[in-house]
Order: structure tokens, then C-alpha cells, then sequence
């Protein structure tokens, strides 16, 4: 039985992957498999030059998600190019995000391996009705989803609902902040917009030190944990880049736009759970950010079992707690306390209704393997 | 009750959880030639659970999981069965790349394969279970597994899956053959799967080369008509019934091209089976 | 010119030649001789944006823009 302990220490030191017999590879490639990352896993091990002598059958289940993830790798760049196209004649420029933005950047080590199921852009607040006509005429379609959640996309987060392409089923997430409006901390998106760089081949994405600062956004304002140990490896291999201009100009961004804490969390988890090495005086800096003890107490038994690798062959009974926590945490920081108990409620009657009937009964959403 | 059981289907090993006996039944029948005690690690777990609690009463419905992915919505608890091999499919094309997988069956005869890419209502489960208990064996009803850069057909020994009128015509045929229950009402009409005879079991670990491509097409009114394709189309047939063609790059497109290059595809139009099999066996062997 | 991620194979038999975008899986068949589409690529020959051929091949290559007749 492999412990979420094995896991990590296969991301820290990919060299114990040697020590598997097959019985414990099983439910490793089980819970990779669970958490999208096999194919990180996969790219780790060849990095340290030792994939040709696993086990065939850990190659071979390694190996099918090293050609799925490569596929996606190849394609986004085919996306990318269309997207930015045909944003350019109504002059928009799609700013890419999260996974889509580290596979448009191979230099980047948090694109090697991994998957996607959305691509994710911001874009201005203003042109996002145009911005649906235009994509609208091109193939891209909205999915069909329930009043409730169009209402909820539209007017309480940052999302409008995802689009996707009815030919190549490419979903798109378009953004126009990067944290729910409504709750009153979405930052200013110019601060993030000077950090705006090209890529090699002509595609916008945020800098190093606001990619990571939107990945921690992202993974610590997260209602759902099923990929924040994924998310915590992204943040790993974003930190081993820094350079300590990245380190001074992520912290300054982080203070422009109200994210220490964040900022704080994600260096103290990524160094206790993943031994990343974080300069002293960047650690020195965030020091005062730290809330009192009991609180650091209870953020840290939130976070030590939340952003471990999820899947019931490694969560625990301590591990389904903390996730409520986080869950109730996550939505109390999107939105005040008002709106967020009407928003519950909404949600725990369909939450309550799914249990008796069954979640696909309603849903005109079909099954959704994403 | 809950059981937990490692099905060996060559080239993939199955962990099987369900709770349902009708599952439980039809799997000990129609795999009565498999290995159920293997050791060798489950390549993925799959799960059919009946709904528990108060939903059992309301709408008995059954639910197939892969790990913890749910790819479809819940059938019918008398579905169940057909469900789990559905489900069994769906993880095969949606996480094996280092096959060719071709939406196919492949029969043989003295290890020369002929490959039956098919889409729905060709007819193409009855041709292949009238093949299968006249003397070829089967390496597969629904998923051509190919080797890349090969002419090889890796075997994947599945029972045949079997719709609406071919069920009659089937067990008329075949009375003592080993038959799953029917699943009624799906979305396909009336399902049931057909076990293969023994010899197909027995050889599941045997490659086959493919000698010829047939697209098989059920019209009422002609007893046996055939075309040979030229390449150009046979391969653009071939590929639209391929899964993972798209995803696997150039090594798809190398292996399929190849194969097309070096064997013959013909259209057979038919009403009657056996017409077909004496062509098969007197001209493409 | 091919575009870029295009690869293709002619087959022997004469009955076409099938394109294919090994990014995206795209697959297009049209019906050319290996012998026409070499032409066509050295440019010795010119596909006319009336032939049946010409929207398919744009897919797949980049060509010239000559036979332009003003409406």
C-alpha cells in the first residue's frame, strides 16, 4: 500500500523509484494517474536516468501518459496560434495562464509532463462580450450548463462559463482577473499586466514571478484540492528557477496586489512538504507574515493534509476533514459571509438532491471525464 | 456482497470490484476460460456498483468506474453487465498509446488476421460471430489492437458484443454457445455478449499478421457484393475507425499507411454470412 | 511547400496521396499521383483555385497565388 509519503519522496528523490516491486508500483500509478501526473512522474525519472530500469510495467503505464501529455504539448501551441489570431482582429491579446502557459514555455520545467484539461487566458473585462461573438463565429461554443452555475460564472467569480471548440473539443477558460471579484481581494489587474512577456514564438504570458504568483493565487484560494499536490510540484519547479531578482520582484508584486500571505503559505508548504530550498532572506522577509501560532496551527493542519496527493487508497479520515476545511476556507475567501451562506445553501440542495437521485440525473452536462 | 477479483485478459490484467450479482454471474460465464488467479499486477481497477441506499428502490441504477473516473452516466441495474464491458473499452482506447487501436474486429485462420473496421449497424458482430464458431479464431470483437510500425494484431479476447435482431439469429445458430444475459433498453436496443469458443481462449497470447482489410456492410437485398478499394480510400476508412490515431503522432499514421500499402481492403456488401466466409477463406488466405 | 507539421504518403497504386498534421491528427486525402505532387511542390505545376483539389491542398500547402481572375 503506498503511502501519499512514498509519492512525495518519489518527486523529491525520483532515484527511489528503482526500490518499487510491483505490488507497490500499483497503487502509485494509480494515485499519479488520479492526480495528472504520471506523465511529471514519467519525466522525472528519465531526468534522473532512471526510467530504463523500472519495472515494464511501470514503463509501460509511464510511457502512455508521456505520449498523451505530448500530445497536448504539441497541440497547445496550434491553439495558442489560432486563439491569438483570431483575438488580433478584434485587437485583443489572450494572456495565457496556468498549464497552458508552462507548455508554451519549454524552458520552463512545469511544462515537461504536464496535462491540461482547459486552456486558460485572460483578457480584458470590457472585450468579453465581443470576444464570445468573435470565437462564437469560429466554432467555439458555450457548454451547456444549469441557470444556477451561468448566473454564478457570470456575476460572483472571475469566469464566464468555459467554451469549447465543437470540433477538437478544446475547452477554454476565459479570465478577466485572477481571483473572484466579489470578494472584494481581486487585485489590480495592471500590476499583473506590466509583467506581461512574449514568448519565443509570439504568445503572452505573465513572467516567471507572476506565473508562480498567480499559481499560488490559484492553489490557495482553491475550493477544490484534487490537483493541489500537482499544483505544489508546479510551484516547486517554478522556485528552483528564481533567480533573486525573481524572489525581490515576487514579493513586491505580492505586496502591490494584497497576496503575502499567499506568498508566505506557499514558501512554507513547498519547504516543509517538498524540501525546496528558499533563500534565507526571502524566508526572513516573509517571516512577519505569519499569522499567531494558533492560527499557523490550524492553517498548518489544513494544508499538511490538503496538499498531499489525494486519492482514497492515500487519504485518510484527517485528510477528508481538512479538506472541508479547506473547502469552507476557499469559499469563505471568494466571497463575504452573506453571499456565501445563500451560495452554499444553493449549492447544498444540489448537493442534497444529487445524493438521493444521482449526480446525472439533472445535470445536462454529460459525465465529464476532465 | 462485494467482490474483488484480477481478470487476466491478455495483454492487460483487470481488478474487478462489483456488487452485483448479475455482474458476477456473467463474468464467471463468459470468462470460464480466463485467468482469474493471475499474479500479475492489475494494469487498471475497474468498478460496477449498484447505487446503495434509498436510490436502489427508486431507480435501480448501476455505475462503472475506472479508479475514480466515472466516463459514463449510470444505466439500469439490469444493464449492468454490458455496462462493464463498455467501460472496459473505454479505458483500453482512452489510456493505451502504445498500440494502434482500431474501432475493429480481428479474426484469423491459420494466424493470417483480416481486420473488420466497423462503425455501428454494419453488421459487423454477426459476421464475426458467425466467423468465430466456423473455424477462425478471434482476437477480437471491438478493439484491433496493432503493433506500430507492424502488420501485427496483438489479440484482446473479448466476448462478442451482439444487438437486437443477431441475438435471435445468433443463439438459432448457435444454441449451446455461452450467452450473457440481455440488457435491455439500452442505448443500443437490446444487448448481449457471446463468449468465443475455447480455441479463441486458448490462443489470446498468439499474434496474427493481417493479410487483407474488409468493411463489412449488411444491405438486405444483395447476397454478396464486393469492391476492392484503392488505397487512397481504404486508408481514409481505416482511419476514421481508428481511436487513438490522432494522439499517438506519426507512428499512427507510419503504421497505418504501411499496412494499407502492403495488404488489400475490399467494401463486401451482403445479406448472407456464409457467401462472405467463402470469400473470405478462398480469396484473401 | 508543405506547411509545417504536414507529412504525407503517396500511394503506389496511383490513387492518391493522403496529408496528415501529426500535430493535431488531422488527415486529408486528395486524389494525386506522386509524380503531380512533385510538381507541384518544385512549383512546375500550378493547381488552379477552380480545380476541385485546390481548398484541400491549401490545407496542406502553401501555394501560389497566381491564377487570380478578377470577377
Amino acid at each position: 500500500m503506498a503511502s501519499h509519503q512514498l509519492i512525495v519522496d518519489l518527486f523529491i528523490d525520483p532515484k527511489r523509484a528503482l526500490t518499487l516491486d510491483d505490488d507497490t508500483w500499483v497503487p502509485v500509478i494509480l494515485v499519479l494517474r488520479h492526480q495528472q501526473l504520471l506523465a511529471r512522474f514519467s519525466y522525472q525519472f528519465r531526468g534522473a536516468g532512471v526510467f530504463s530500469r523500472l519495472s515494464s510495467y511501470a514503463q509501460h503505464h509511464l510511457r502512455n501518459a508521456e505520449i498523451i501529455a505530448d500530445k497536448q504539448y504539441r497541440q497547445i501551441e496550434l491553439e495558442a496560434a489560432e486563439l491569438t489570431m483570431l483575438l488580433s482582429s478584434i485587437n485583443v491579446t489572450p494572456v495565457f495562464l496556468k498549464g497552458a502557459a508552462y507548455a508554451l514555455q519549454p524552458h520552463l520545467k512545469p511544462g515537461a509532463g504536464r496535462t491540461f484539461s482547459d486552456i486558460d487566458v485572460l483578457v480584458p473585462k470590457k472585450d468579453i462580450p465581443y470576444i464570445e461573438q468573435q470565437l462564437a463565429l469560429f466554432g467555439y461554443l458555450g457548454e451547456p450548463i444549469s441557470d444556477y452555475d451561468q448566473h454564478y460564472f457570470r456575476n460572483w467569480t472571475h469566469e464566464i462559463p468555459p467554451i469549447c471548440h465543437h470540433g477538437r473539443g478544446t475547452v477554454l477558460d476565459i479570465h478577466h482577473n485572477l481571483v473572484p471579484l466579489v470578494s472584494g481581494r481581486a487585485p489590480q489587474i495592471a500590476a499583473f499586466e506590466k509583467h506581461v512577456i512574449k514568448t519565443k514564438s509570439g504568445y503572452a504570458v505573465l513572467d516567471l514571478p507572476a506565473i508562480t504568483l498567480h499559481s499560488l493565487m490559484h492553489l490557495f484560494f482553491n475550493e477544490v484540492f484534487k490537483h493541489a499536490f500537482r499544483d505544489l510540484t508546479d510551484l516547486h519547479l517554478l522556485f528552483t528557477d528564481f533567480s533573486e531578482d525573481d524572489w525581490t520582484q515576487i514579493i513586491k508584486l505580492s505586496a502591490e496586489t494584497g497576496f503575502m500571505f499567499e506568498l508566505m503559505l506557499a514558501v512554507r508548504y513547498c519547504q516543509k512538504i517538498l524540501g525546496t530550498r528558499i533563500p534565507p532572506w526571502v524566508c526572513q522577509q516573509l517571516e512577519p507574515i505569519a499569522p499567531n501560532a494558533v492560527r499557523l496551527w490550524l492553517l498548518d493542519f489544513i494544508f499538511s493534509y490538503t496538499l498531499r496527493p489525494n486519492h482514497p487508497l492515500v487519504s485518510s479520515k484527517r485528510q477528508k476533514i481538512a479538506n472541508f476545511f479547506a473547502f469552507v476556507r476557499g469559499h469563505y475567501l471568494k466571497m463575504p459571509l452573506p453571499i456565501l451562506f445563500w451560495h452554499l445553501m444553493m449549492k447544498s440542495f444540489f448537493a442534497v438532491r444529487d445524493a438521493i437521485f444521482g449526480k446525472h440525473h439533472f445535470n445536462p452536462k454529460n459525465s465529464a471525464n476532465r | 456482497m462485494n467482490i474483488k477479483k484480477k481478470l487476466l485478459l491478455p495483454p492487460f490484467c483487470f481488478e474487478i470490484t462489483t456488487n452485483s450479482h448479475l455482474v458476477a454471474e456473467n463474468l464467471q460465464k463468459i470468462y470460464q476460460f480466463s485467468d482469474w488467479s493471475s499474479t500479475k499486477p492489475a494494469d487498471y481497477q475497474l468498478s460496477l456498483q449498484h447505487a446503495n441506499g434509498i436510490r436502489r428502490f427508486l431507480k435501480p441504477q448501476a455505475q462503472f468506474k475506472a479508479d475514480q473516473q466515472e466516463p459514463f452516466q449510470p444505466m439500469l441495474a439490469t444493464q449492468a453487465y454490458a455496462m462493464l464491458e463498455w467501460g472496459m473499452n473505454w479505458c483500453i482506447a482512452s489510456h493505451e498509446m502504445q498500440f494502434v487501436v482500431i474501432h475493429s474486429a480481428v479474426l484469423a485462420k491459420d494466424n493470417k488476421a483480416i481486420l473488420f473496421p466497423a462503425p455501428p449497424g454494419s453488421g459487423k458482430s454477426t459476421l464475426t460471430a458467425y466467423l468465430a464458431f466456423q473455424g477462425w479464431r478471434l482476437l477480437s470483437d471491438e478493439m484491433a489492437l496493432i503493433i506500430p510500425h507492424t502488420r501485427t494484431v496483438q489479440p484482446f479476447v473479448r466476448p462478442i458484443c451482439l444487438k437486437n435482431r443477431s441475438i435471435e439469429l445468433a443463439r438459432s445458430w448457435f444454441p449451446n454457445a455461452t450467452f450473457s444475459s440481455v440488457a435491455t433498453h439500452t442505448h443500443k436496443g437490446d444487448v448481449v455478449h457471446l463468449s468465443p469458443p475455447a480455441d479463441s481462449w486458448h490462443a489470446a497470447t498468439l499474434p496474427a499478421e493481417i493479410v487483407a482489410v474488409v468493411f463489412p456492410r449488411y444491405t438486405a437485398e444483395t447476397e454478396l457484393e464486393i469492391y476492392q478499394l484503392n488505397q487512397a480510400q481504404s486508408f481514409m476508412q481505416l482511419a476514421s475507425n481508428a481511436f487513438n490515431y490522432g494522439v499517438i503522432g506519426s507512428e499512427g499514421f507510419e503504421t497505418l499507411t504501411s499496412l494499407i500499402a502492403q495488404v488489400p481492403g475490399f467494401e463486401v456488401c451482403y445479406n448472407n454470412v456464409a457467401e462472405v466466409a467463402n470469400f473470405l477463406e478462398e480469396e484473401l488466405l | 511547400m508543405l506547411k509545417p507539421h504536414f507529412t504525407y504518403k503517396s500511394f503506389a497504386d496511383n490513387s492518391g496521396t493522403v496529408f496528415f498534421n501529426v500535430v493535431t491528427g488531422e488527415t486529408i486525402a486528395v486524389e494525386l499521383t506522386p509524380e503531380t505532387l512533385a510538381a507541384i511542390l518544385t512549383g512546375l505545376t500550378e493547381i488552379s483555385p477552380e480545380s476541385d483539389m485546390y481548398d484541400s491542398l491549401s490545407k496542406v500547402l502553401t501555394l501560389p497565388r497566381t491564377h487570380f481572375k478578377p470577377s
